[in-house]
Protein backbone atom coordinates (compact mmCIF):
# COMPACT_ATOMS: atom_id res chain seq x y z
CA UNK A 1 0.00 0.00 0.00
CA UNK A 2 1.31 3.48 -0.72
CA UNK A 3 -0.63 7.50 0.05
CA UNK A 4 1.08 9.62 -2.55
CA UNK A 5 0.67 13.45 -2.26
CA UNK A 6 0.40 14.72 -6.14
CA UNK A 7 1.03 18.59 -6.37
CA UNK A 8 -0.49 19.43 -3.59
CA UNK A 9 -0.56 22.92 -2.10
CA UNK A 10 -2.51 24.44 1.09
CA UNK A 11 -2.90 27.66 2.42
CA UNK A 12 -5.14 28.65 6.19
CA UNK A 13 -8.07 30.97 5.43
CA UNK A 14 -7.60 34.29 8.14
CA UNK A 15 -11.35 35.23 7.88
CA UNK A 16 -12.42 35.01 3.93
CA UNK A 17 -8.89 35.88 3.00
CA UNK A 18 -6.61 33.75 1.76
CA UNK A 19 -3.65 33.44 3.67
CA UNK A 20 -0.08 32.73 2.55
CA UNK A 21 0.78 28.41 1.39
CA UNK A 22 1.85 26.68 3.67
CA UNK A 23 2.49 23.96 1.30
CA UNK A 24 3.43 24.24 -2.05
CA UNK A 25 3.23 22.03 -4.92
CA UNK A 26 4.45 19.07 -2.79
CA UNK A 27 4.92 15.42 -4.79
CA UNK A 28 5.81 12.66 -2.03
CA UNK A 29 4.91 9.64 -1.62
CA UNK A 30 4.73 6.88 2.04
CA UNK A 31 4.92 3.01 2.04
CA UNK A 32 3.60 0.84 4.27
CA UNK A 33 6.02 -0.61 6.86
CA UNK A 34 8.43 2.01 6.86
CA UNK A 35 9.30 4.82 8.94
CA UNK A 36 9.53 8.36 7.87
CA UNK A 37 11.27 11.31 9.62
CA UNK A 38 9.62 14.82 9.11
CA UNK A 39 11.61 17.20 9.90
CA UNK A 40 12.31 21.04 9.02
CA UNK A 41 12.15 24.13 10.40
CA UNK A 42 9.08 25.82 12.60
CA UNK A 43 6.64 27.14 10.06
CA UNK A 44 7.80 24.76 7.68
CA UNK A 45 4.44 22.98 6.81
CA UNK A 46 5.23 19.35 8.93
CA UNK A 47 1.60 19.28 10.69
CA UNK A 48 -0.21 20.82 8.18
CA UNK A 49 1.32 17.76 6.18
CA UNK A 50 0.34 15.54 8.56
CA UNK A 51 -3.22 16.86 9.03
CA UNK A 52 -3.51 16.46 4.84
CA UNK A 53 -2.08 12.95 5.22
CA UNK A 54 -4.59 11.65 8.28
CA UNK A 55 -7.71 13.90 5.80
CA UNK A 56 -8.42 16.55 8.60
CA UNK A 57 -7.72 18.94 5.77
CA UNK A 58 -8.47 18.77 2.43
CA UNK A 59 -5.66 20.40 -0.31
CA UNK A 60 -6.37 23.30 -1.94
CA UNK A 61 -5.08 22.16 -5.17
CA UNK A 62 -3.35 19.01 -6.45
CA UNK A 63 -4.35 15.29 -4.99
CA UNK A 64 -3.65 12.64 -2.39
CA UNK A 65 -4.14 9.53 -3.94
CA UNK A 66 -4.36 5.51 -2.82
CA UNK A 67 -2.48 3.19 -4.64
CA UNK A 68 -4.90 0.41 -3.34
CA UNK A 69 -8.01 -1.14 -4.83
CA UNK A 70 -10.23 -2.03 -1.83
CA UNK A 71 -10.35 0.37 0.50
CA UNK A 72 -11.23 4.09 -0.21
CA UNK A 73 -8.81 7.10 0.26
CA UNK A 74 -11.50 8.52 3.29
CA UNK A 75 -11.78 5.15 5.31
CA UNK A 76 -7.88 4.25 5.00
CA UNK A 77 -7.43 8.09 6.41
CA UNK A 78 -9.79 7.49 9.28
CA UNK A 79 -7.51 4.59 10.41
CA UNK A 80 -4.70 6.62 10.51
CA UNK A 81 -3.70 6.87 14.11
CA UNK A 82 -2.46 10.31 14.87
CA UNK A 83 -0.68 11.44 18.08
CA UNK A 84 -1.03 15.23 18.46
CA UNK A 85 1.55 17.39 19.89
CA UNK A 86 -0.23 18.53 22.85
CA UNK A 87 -2.37 15.59 24.04
CA UNK A 88 -3.82 17.49 26.68
CA UNK A 89 -5.98 19.01 24.41
CA UNK A 90 -8.04 16.16 22.81
CA UNK A 91 -8.78 14.60 26.48
CA UNK A 92 -12.38 14.97 27.50
CA UNK A 93 -13.32 11.91 29.47
CA UNK A 94 -13.57 11.74 33.22
CA UNK A 95 -11.08 8.39 33.37
CA UNK A 96 -7.88 7.03 31.60
CA UNK A 97 -10.29 4.03 31.09
CA UNK A 98 -12.72 5.23 29.18
CA UNK A 99 -10.32 7.67 27.24
CA UNK A 100 -9.10 5.11 25.87
CA UNK A 101 -11.93 3.75 25.17
CA UNK A 102 -13.58 6.25 23.12
CA UNK A 103 -11.97 5.75 19.73
CA UNK A 104 -12.30 1.71 19.24
CA UNK A 105 -15.88 2.55 20.70
CA UNK A 106 -16.57 5.38 17.91
CA UNK A 107 -15.11 3.14 15.62
CA UNK A 108 -17.47 0.43 16.58
CA UNK A 109 -14.66 -2.15 16.90
CA UNK A 110 -15.12 -5.63 18.86
CA UNK A 111 -13.09 -6.72 22.38
CA UNK A 112 -12.75 -2.90 23.42
CA UNK A 113 -11.63 -3.96 27.08
CA UNK A 114 -9.49 -5.91 25.94
CA UNK A 115 -8.32 -3.02 23.49
CA UNK A 116 -7.33 -0.67 26.05
CA UNK A 117 -5.50 -3.01 28.54
CA UNK A 118 -3.49 -3.32 25.46
CA UNK A 119 -3.04 -0.16 25.00
CA UNK A 120 -2.23 0.99 28.16
CA UNK A 121 0.47 -1.76 28.93
CA UNK A 122 2.42 -1.17 25.78
CA UNK A 123 2.66 1.91 26.84
CA UNK A 124 3.84 1.67 30.61
CA UNK A 125 0.49 2.96 31.79
CA UNK A 126 -0.39 -0.14 33.91
CA UNK A 127 -3.90 -0.85 33.50
CA UNK A 128 -4.64 -1.63 37.39
CA UNK A 129 -2.74 1.34 38.14
CA UNK A 130 -4.07 3.77 36.24
CA UNK A 131 -7.36 2.94 34.93
CA UNK A 132 -9.45 5.03 37.60
CA UNK A 133 -7.47 7.80 37.43
CA UNK A 134 -8.33 10.97 35.40
CA UNK A 135 -6.27 11.90 32.21
CA UNK A 136 -5.92 15.74 33.57
CA UNK A 137 -4.20 14.17 36.69
CA UNK A 138 -1.28 12.26 34.89
CA UNK A 139 2.60 14.13 35.09
CA UNK A 140 2.75 15.99 30.76
CA UNK A 141 4.93 12.17 30.04
CA UNK A 142 2.14 10.07 31.38
CA UNK A 143 -0.40 12.28 29.20
CA UNK A 144 1.67 11.51 25.93
CA UNK A 145 1.59 7.66 26.88
CA UNK A 146 -2.38 8.48 27.31
CA UNK A 147 -3.22 9.40 24.09
CA UNK A 148 -0.35 7.20 22.27
CA UNK A 149 -2.59 4.74 24.20
CA UNK A 150 -5.76 5.90 22.98
CA UNK A 151 -4.38 5.71 19.49
CA UNK A 152 -2.87 1.90 19.52
CA UNK A 153 -6.17 0.98 21.06
CA UNK A 154 -7.61 1.20 17.98
CA UNK A 155 -4.86 -1.13 16.13
CA UNK A 156 -3.97 1.12 13.37
CA UNK A 157 -1.60 -0.20 11.01
CA UNK A 158 -0.28 3.54 9.98
CA UNK A 159 0.92 5.96 12.69
CA UNK A 160 1.78 9.68 12.72
CA UNK A 161 3.57 11.07 15.62
CA UNK A 162 3.52 15.19 16.05
CA UNK A 163 6.75 15.75 18.01
CA UNK A 164 6.35 12.67 20.28
CA UNK A 165 9.37 13.78 22.74
CA UNK A 166 8.30 17.50 23.03
CA UNK A 167 8.33 18.36 26.90
CA UNK A 168 9.11 15.09 27.87
CA UNK A 169 11.80 13.97 30.79
CA UNK A 170 14.86 11.62 30.13
CA UNK A 171 12.84 8.97 30.92
CA UNK A 172 9.75 9.71 29.11
CA UNK A 173 11.81 10.29 26.10
CA UNK A 174 13.34 6.77 25.86
CA UNK A 175 10.13 4.90 27.05
CA UNK A 176 8.34 6.86 23.56
CA UNK A 177 11.27 5.75 21.54
CA UNK A 178 10.86 2.23 22.71
CA UNK A 179 7.30 2.10 22.06
CA UNK A 180 7.71 3.23 18.27
CA UNK A 181 10.72 0.19 18.03
CA UNK A 182 8.01 -2.04 18.91
CA UNK A 183 6.00 -0.50 16.44
CA UNK A 184 8.38 -0.66 13.71
CA UNK A 185 8.65 -4.55 14.96
CA UNK A 186 5.29 -4.81 14.19
CA UNK A 187 5.57 -3.83 10.82
CA UNK A 188 3.59 -0.74 11.20
CA UNK A 189 4.22 2.36 9.44
CA UNK A 190 5.57 4.95 11.43
CA UNK A 191 6.05 8.65 10.66
CA UNK A 192 7.53 10.77 13.04
CA UNK A 193 8.03 14.89 12.76
CA UNK A 194 10.54 16.12 14.77
CA UNK A 195 13.07 19.23 14.79
CA UNK A 196 15.08 16.16 17.26
CA UNK A 197 17.49 14.19 14.24
CA UNK A 198 19.61 13.33 16.88
CA UNK A 199 16.95 11.21 18.77
CA UNK A 200 15.55 9.58 15.45
CA UNK A 201 17.84 9.23 13.03
CA UNK A 202 19.12 5.62 13.49
CA UNK A 203 15.25 4.67 13.78
CA UNK A 204 14.04 5.62 10.81
CA UNK A 205 14.23 4.81 6.85
CA UNK A 206 13.45 7.32 5.09
CA UNK A 207 14.23 11.15 5.97
CA UNK A 208 11.73 13.96 4.72
CA UNK A 209 12.68 17.60 4.70
CA UNK A 210 10.60 20.65 4.29
CA UNK A 211 11.65 24.35 3.98
CA UNK A 212 8.98 27.17 3.79
CA UNK A 213 6.14 24.99 2.23
CA UNK A 214 8.46 22.87 -0.35
CA UNK A 215 10.03 19.39 -0.10
CA UNK A 216 13.47 20.38 0.11
CA UNK A 217 14.80 16.58 0.21
CA UNK A 218 12.94 12.86 0.25
CA UNK A 219 15.63 10.40 1.03
CA UNK A 220 16.99 7.36 3.33
CA UNK A 221 19.27 8.25 5.96
CA UNK A 222 22.58 7.36 4.68
CA UNK A 223 21.92 9.54 1.73
CA UNK A 224 20.71 12.44 3.42
CA UNK A 225 23.63 12.14 6.13
CA UNK A 226 26.32 12.23 3.05
CA UNK A 227 24.62 15.55 1.70
CA UNK A 228 27.16 18.39 1.13
CA UNK A 229 24.47 21.02 2.17
CA UNK A 230 21.99 20.66 4.67
CA UNK A 231 21.51 24.52 5.47
CA UNK A 232 18.27 25.62 7.60
CA UNK A 233 18.85 21.76 9.48
CA UNK A 234 22.86 21.43 9.56
CA UNK A 235 22.68 22.27 13.06
CA UNK A 236 19.62 20.09 14.24
CA UNK A 237 22.36 17.33 13.11
CA UNK A 238 23.66 15.09 15.84
CA UNK A 239 26.68 16.61 17.55
CA UNK A 240 28.94 13.45 16.48
CA UNK A 241 27.64 13.56 12.56
CA UNK A 242 28.72 17.23 12.60
CA UNK A 243 32.40 16.68 14.18
CA UNK A 244 32.67 13.77 11.17
CA UNK A 245 31.00 16.02 8.08
CA UNK A 246 33.85 18.79 9.03
CA UNK A 247 36.53 16.15 9.60
CA UNK A 248 35.78 15.23 6.16
CA UNK A 249 35.65 18.65 5.11
CA UNK A 250 38.90 19.20 6.48
CA UNK A 251 40.42 16.20 4.32
CA UNK A 252 39.86 12.78 6.77
CA UNK A 253 38.83 10.39 4.59
CA UNK A 254 35.99 8.90 6.65
CA UNK A 255 32.51 7.57 6.31
CA UNK A 256 29.90 10.38 7.42
CA UNK A 257 26.71 8.26 7.73
CA UNK A 258 27.47 6.83 11.04
CA UNK A 259 24.17 7.25 13.69
CA UNK A 260 25.85 5.65 16.24
CA UNK A 261 28.31 7.92 18.04
CA UNK A 262 30.17 5.22 19.90
CA UNK A 263 31.22 3.99 16.48
CA UNK A 264 31.53 7.54 15.28
CA UNK A 265 34.07 8.29 18.22
CA UNK A 266 36.11 4.60 17.73
CA UNK A 267 36.49 5.75 14.29
CA UNK A 268 37.97 8.64 15.33
CA UNK A 269 40.17 7.22 17.53
CA UNK A 270 41.49 4.31 15.07
CA UNK A 271 41.84 7.04 12.19
CA UNK A 272 45.70 7.19 11.06
CA UNK A 273 46.20 10.24 8.86
CA UNK B 1 22.69 34.66 48.11
CA UNK B 2 19.95 33.02 47.71
CA UNK B 3 19.21 30.20 50.30
CA UNK B 4 16.60 27.40 51.21
CA UNK B 5 17.17 25.79 55.02
CA UNK B 6 15.96 22.31 55.66
CA UNK B 7 12.58 23.48 53.75
CA UNK B 8 10.08 20.96 53.31
CA UNK B 9 6.69 21.77 50.79
CA UNK B 10 3.33 19.87 50.27
CA UNK B 11 0.28 20.12 48.20
CA UNK B 12 -2.75 19.52 49.96
CA UNK B 13 -1.54 16.37 51.76
CA UNK B 14 0.59 15.32 48.79
CA UNK B 15 4.17 15.62 50.32
CA UNK B 16 7.04 17.13 47.21
CA UNK B 17 10.05 18.27 49.09
CA UNK B 18 11.27 17.19 51.97
CA UNK B 19 13.61 18.66 53.98
CA UNK B 20 16.20 20.49 51.35
CA UNK B 21 18.20 22.97 51.29
CA UNK B 22 20.42 24.52 48.33
CA UNK B 23 22.57 27.89 48.35
CA UNK B 24 23.57 29.75 45.43
CA UNK B 25 26.09 32.39 46.11
CA UNK B 26 26.30 35.66 44.10
CA UNK B 27 27.84 35.45 40.38
CA UNK B 28 26.75 31.86 40.33
CA UNK B 29 25.48 30.00 37.81
CA UNK B 30 23.69 27.03 38.88
CA UNK B 31 21.37 24.38 36.74
CA UNK B 32 18.48 22.32 38.05
CA UNK B 33 17.03 18.89 36.63
CA UNK B 34 15.09 16.15 37.24
CA UNK B 35 12.09 13.72 35.72
CA UNK B 36 8.62 15.41 35.08
CA UNK B 37 6.41 16.23 38.45
CA UNK B 38 9.63 15.78 40.82
CA UNK B 39 9.00 19.54 42.16
CA UNK B 40 11.50 21.40 40.20
CA UNK B 41 9.16 24.17 39.71
CA UNK B 42 7.95 24.13 43.56
CA UNK B 43 11.34 24.93 44.11
CA UNK B 44 11.84 27.75 41.84
CA UNK B 45 8.79 29.21 43.17
CA UNK B 46 10.20 28.74 46.65
CA UNK B 47 13.66 30.56 45.62
CA UNK B 48 12.20 33.11 44.46
CA UNK B 49 9.98 34.08 47.44
CA UNK B 50 6.86 33.34 45.36
CA UNK B 51 6.02 30.23 47.45
CA UNK B 52 6.44 29.96 51.39
CA UNK B 53 8.28 26.83 52.82
CA UNK B 54 5.72 24.67 55.12
CA UNK B 55 8.94 23.80 57.22
CA UNK B 56 12.22 25.16 57.06
CA UNK B 57 13.50 28.88 56.17
CA UNK B 58 13.76 30.25 52.70
CA UNK B 59 16.34 33.44 53.11
CA UNK B 60 17.30 36.20 50.85
CA UNK B 61 20.48 37.56 51.21
CA UNK B 62 20.52 36.36 55.17
CA UNK B 63 16.63 38.05 55.26
CA UNK B 64 14.73 35.32 55.95
CA UNK B 65 10.79 34.64 54.79
CA UNK B 66 9.51 34.52 58.47
CA UNK B 67 10.30 38.60 58.33
CA UNK B 68 7.47 39.06 55.56
CA UNK B 69 7.56 42.59 55.52
CA UNK B 70 11.47 42.72 54.93
CA UNK B 71 11.56 39.26 53.11
CA UNK B 72 8.90 41.26 50.31
CA UNK B 73 11.07 44.06 49.68
CA UNK B 74 13.85 41.72 49.24
CA UNK B 75 11.69 39.40 46.72
CA UNK B 76 12.14 41.78 43.88
CA UNK B 77 15.78 41.09 43.56
CA UNK B 78 14.90 37.67 42.50
CA UNK B 79 13.45 37.24 38.77
CA UNK B 80 11.40 34.30 36.96
CA UNK B 81 11.31 32.90 33.65
CA UNK B 82 8.21 30.35 33.23
CA UNK B 83 8.72 27.62 30.68
CA UNK B 84 5.68 29.44 28.82
CA UNK B 85 5.57 33.09 28.17
CA UNK B 86 2.26 33.81 27.09
CA UNK B 87 1.06 32.84 30.62
CA UNK B 88 3.02 36.25 31.51
CA UNK B 89 2.48 38.57 28.74
CA UNK B 90 -0.21 41.35 29.35
CA UNK B 91 0.25 44.38 27.42
CA UNK B 92 -0.54 44.34 23.95
CA UNK B 93 3.27 45.42 21.90
CA UNK B 94 6.23 44.26 22.77
CA UNK B 95 7.71 47.70 24.02
CA UNK B 96 4.75 48.00 26.53
CA UNK B 97 5.59 44.49 28.01
CA UNK B 98 9.43 46.06 28.49
CA UNK B 99 8.01 48.88 29.81
CA UNK B 100 5.22 47.60 32.15
CA UNK B 101 7.38 46.31 35.28
CA UNK B 102 9.17 49.57 35.59
CA UNK B 103 6.15 51.42 35.40
CA UNK B 104 5.01 49.41 38.57
CA UNK B 105 7.67 49.87 40.80
CA UNK B 106 7.49 53.92 39.70
CA UNK B 107 10.27 54.53 37.51
CA UNK B 108 10.39 58.30 35.91
CA UNK B 109 9.12 57.95 32.93
CA UNK B 110 12.09 59.21 30.69
CA UNK B 111 14.80 56.55 32.65
CA UNK B 112 11.84 54.11 31.41
CA UNK B 113 12.12 55.23 27.87
CA UNK B 114 15.95 55.03 27.91
CA UNK B 115 15.96 51.64 29.66
CA UNK B 116 13.15 50.32 26.94
CA UNK B 117 15.36 50.87 24.10
CA UNK B 118 18.57 49.57 25.63
CA UNK B 119 16.65 46.49 25.69
CA UNK B 120 14.97 46.51 22.74
CA UNK B 121 18.62 47.07 21.19
CA UNK B 122 20.57 44.40 23.51
CA UNK B 123 17.87 41.82 22.24
CA UNK B 124 17.44 42.80 18.83
CA UNK B 125 14.02 43.50 19.29
CA UNK B 126 13.85 46.31 17.72
CA UNK B 127 11.59 45.72 14.94
CA UNK B 128 9.23 43.65 16.86
CA UNK B 129 8.65 46.80 19.40
CA UNK B 130 5.46 47.48 17.88
CA UNK B 131 4.06 44.08 17.59
CA UNK B 132 1.88 42.14 20.01
CA UNK B 133 4.03 39.60 22.45
CA UNK B 134 1.41 36.90 21.57
CA UNK B 135 2.03 36.80 18.11
CA UNK B 136 5.94 36.31 17.68
CA UNK B 137 7.50 32.88 17.17
CA UNK B 138 7.99 30.83 20.49
CA UNK B 139 11.90 31.79 20.79
CA UNK B 140 10.77 35.35 19.93
CA UNK B 141 8.31 35.25 22.95
CA UNK B 142 10.42 33.78 25.07
CA UNK B 143 13.26 36.56 24.41
CA UNK B 144 10.84 39.00 25.34
CA UNK B 145 9.84 37.25 28.86
CA UNK B 146 13.61 37.64 29.02
CA UNK B 147 14.34 40.88 28.22
CA UNK B 148 10.76 42.26 30.45
CA UNK B 149 12.51 40.91 33.45
CA UNK B 150 16.25 41.61 32.98
CA UNK B 151 15.02 45.35 32.65
CA UNK B 152 14.18 45.31 35.91
CA UNK B 153 17.59 44.60 36.86
CA UNK B 154 17.32 41.33 39.27
CA UNK B 155 20.24 40.48 41.36
CA UNK B 156 19.02 36.76 40.56
CA UNK B 157 17.13 35.01 37.91
CA UNK B 158 15.28 31.72 37.71
CA UNK B 159 14.62 30.00 34.35
CA UNK B 160 11.87 27.41 35.01
CA UNK B 161 12.66 25.47 31.74
CA UNK B 162 12.06 28.13 29.56
CA UNK B 163 13.00 25.97 25.82
CA UNK B 164 10.82 22.94 26.97
CA UNK B 165 8.64 23.78 24.08
CA UNK B 166 11.46 25.59 21.90
CA UNK B 167 12.82 24.66 18.73
CA UNK B 168 16.66 23.72 18.24
CA UNK B 169 17.61 27.40 17.11
CA UNK B 170 15.15 29.16 19.78
CA UNK B 171 16.77 27.08 22.06
CA UNK B 172 20.45 28.04 21.30
CA UNK B 173 19.05 31.99 21.05
CA UNK B 174 17.78 31.72 24.62
CA UNK B 175 20.94 29.85 26.18
CA UNK B 176 23.31 32.34 24.29
CA UNK B 177 21.86 35.00 26.55
CA UNK B 178 21.96 33.11 29.80
CA UNK B 179 25.79 32.31 28.50
CA UNK B 180 26.10 36.15 28.00
CA UNK B 181 24.95 36.62 31.72
CA UNK B 182 27.63 34.46 33.46
CA UNK B 183 29.17 36.43 35.90
CA UNK B 184 26.92 39.44 35.81
CA UNK B 185 24.12 37.90 38.01
CA UNK B 186 23.35 34.59 39.93
CA UNK B 187 21.19 32.12 37.96
CA UNK B 188 19.60 28.93 38.37
CA UNK B 189 18.94 27.23 35.22
CA UNK B 190 15.95 24.55 35.01
CA UNK B 191 15.85 22.31 32.23
CA UNK B 192 15.81 18.84 30.96
CA UNK B 193 18.25 18.89 28.35
CA UNK B 194 21.81 17.45 28.71
CA UNK B 195 23.20 20.00 26.70
CA UNK B 196 21.91 23.28 28.84
CA UNK B 197 22.41 21.42 32.20
CA UNK B 198 25.82 21.09 31.20
CA UNK B 199 26.51 25.18 30.99
CA UNK B 200 26.17 25.68 35.11
CA UNK B 201 28.92 25.37 36.96
CA UNK B 202 27.26 23.38 39.50
CA UNK B 203 24.42 20.57 38.44
CA UNK B 204 21.72 19.66 40.99
CA UNK B 205 19.47 16.80 40.23
CA UNK B 206 15.94 16.15 41.95
CA UNK B 207 14.66 13.02 41.84
CA UNK B 208 10.91 12.81 43.77
CA UNK B 209 11.71 15.54 46.51
CA UNK B 210 14.81 15.01 47.22
CA UNK B 211 18.09 16.91 45.86
CA UNK B 212 20.93 15.45 45.20
CA UNK B 213 24.59 17.37 43.94
CA UNK B 214 25.56 19.37 43.38
CA UNK B 215 28.09 17.62 40.80
CA UNK B 216 30.41 19.56 39.52
CA UNK B 217 30.52 19.82 35.37
CA UNK B 218 33.75 17.93 35.30
CA UNK B 219 32.26 14.87 36.45
CA UNK B 220 29.46 15.11 33.97
CA UNK B 221 31.88 14.20 31.16
CA UNK B 222 34.45 11.99 33.04
CA UNK B 223 31.72 9.59 34.68
CA UNK B 224 29.35 9.74 31.04
CA UNK B 225 26.76 10.64 34.03
CA UNK B 226 23.64 10.91 31.45
CA UNK B 227 23.67 7.84 29.11
CA UNK B 228 22.88 10.94 25.73
CA UNK B 229 24.52 10.39 22.57
CA UNK B 230 26.99 13.30 21.89
CA UNK B 231 28.24 12.79 26.07
CA UNK B 232 28.98 9.40 25.26
CA UNK B 233 30.44 10.37 22.10
CA UNK B 234 32.45 12.91 23.74
CA UNK B 235 33.19 10.63 27.00
CA UNK B 236 34.79 8.34 24.73
CA UNK B 237 37.30 10.64 23.18
CA UNK B 238 37.64 11.87 26.80
CA UNK B 239 39.07 7.98 27.73
CA UNK B 240 41.27 7.45 24.79
CA UNK B 241 42.89 10.77 25.80
CA UNK B 242 42.20 12.63 22.71
CA UNK B 243 39.66 15.06 24.21
CA UNK B 244 41.20 16.73 28.04
CA UNK B 245 39.23 19.67 28.26
CA UNK B 246 35.83 19.47 30.27
CA UNK B 247 34.03 21.64 28.72
CA UNK B 248 31.34 20.90 25.57
CA UNK B 249 33.01 22.21 22.96
CA UNK B 250 31.44 23.63 19.36
CA UNK B 251 32.12 20.35 16.80
CA UNK B 252 34.20 22.65 15.15
CA UNK B 253 36.86 23.59 17.99
CA UNK B 254 36.21 19.93 18.51
CA UNK B 255 37.96 18.95 15.26
CA UNK B 256 40.73 21.78 15.79
CA UNK B 257 42.01 19.91 19.15
CA UNK B 258 41.13 16.35 17.11
CA UNK B 259 43.68 17.50 14.73
CA UNK B 260 46.25 18.50 16.74
CA UNK B 261 45.88 15.26 18.82
CA UNK B 262 46.44 13.49 15.44
CA UNK B 263 49.67 15.55 14.25
CA UNK B 264 51.03 14.75 17.66
CA UNK B 265 51.12 11.55 17.38
CA UNK B 266 52.19 11.10 13.98
CA UNK B 267 55.12 13.77 14.82
CA UNK B 268 55.84 11.19 17.81
CA UNK B 269 55.58 8.38 15.88
CA UNK B 270 58.17 9.69 13.39
CA UNK B 271 60.57 11.02 16.18
CA UNK B 272 60.68 7.32 17.27
CA UNK B 273 61.37 5.65 13.97
CA UNK B 274 64.38 8.38 13.27
CA UNK B 275 65.65 6.93 17.49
Amino acid sequence: MEIAFNDVSFHYKKGNVRGEKVLKGLNLEFKERKCYLLTGPCGSGKTTLALLLKGLLLPASGKILLKNDSISLSSFQRSIGLAFQSPEEQFFKETVEEEVAFGPTMLKLNRIEERVKGGLNTTGLLYEKFSRSSPFALSSGEQRRLAIASIIACEPSWYIFDEPTAGLDLEGRSKIIELIKNLMKEKKTVIIISQELERFIDLCDEIIVLEKGRLKLKTDTRTFLEEEKLDEIEHSLPYHIKVLRILRKRGWDIPVSITNPLHAASIIAEYKS
Amino acid sequence: MIELQNVSFRYEEKPLLRDLSIRINDGELVTLTGPNGSGKTTLALLLAGILQPQEGEAMIDGIKSSKPKEFEAKRRDVGIVFENPDNQFITTSVERELAFGLENVGIQREEIRKRVEESLKRFSLEDLRFRSPHTLSGGEKQKVAIASILILAPRYLIFDEPTIYLDPPSRRTVLEIVQSLKGTISIIFISQFPSEIIVGDKIYFLTEGILEGPIRKEEILRKNLFKIPFLSFLHVLHEEGIYEETDIPEPDALCDVIETHKKKISYRKTQKNNV
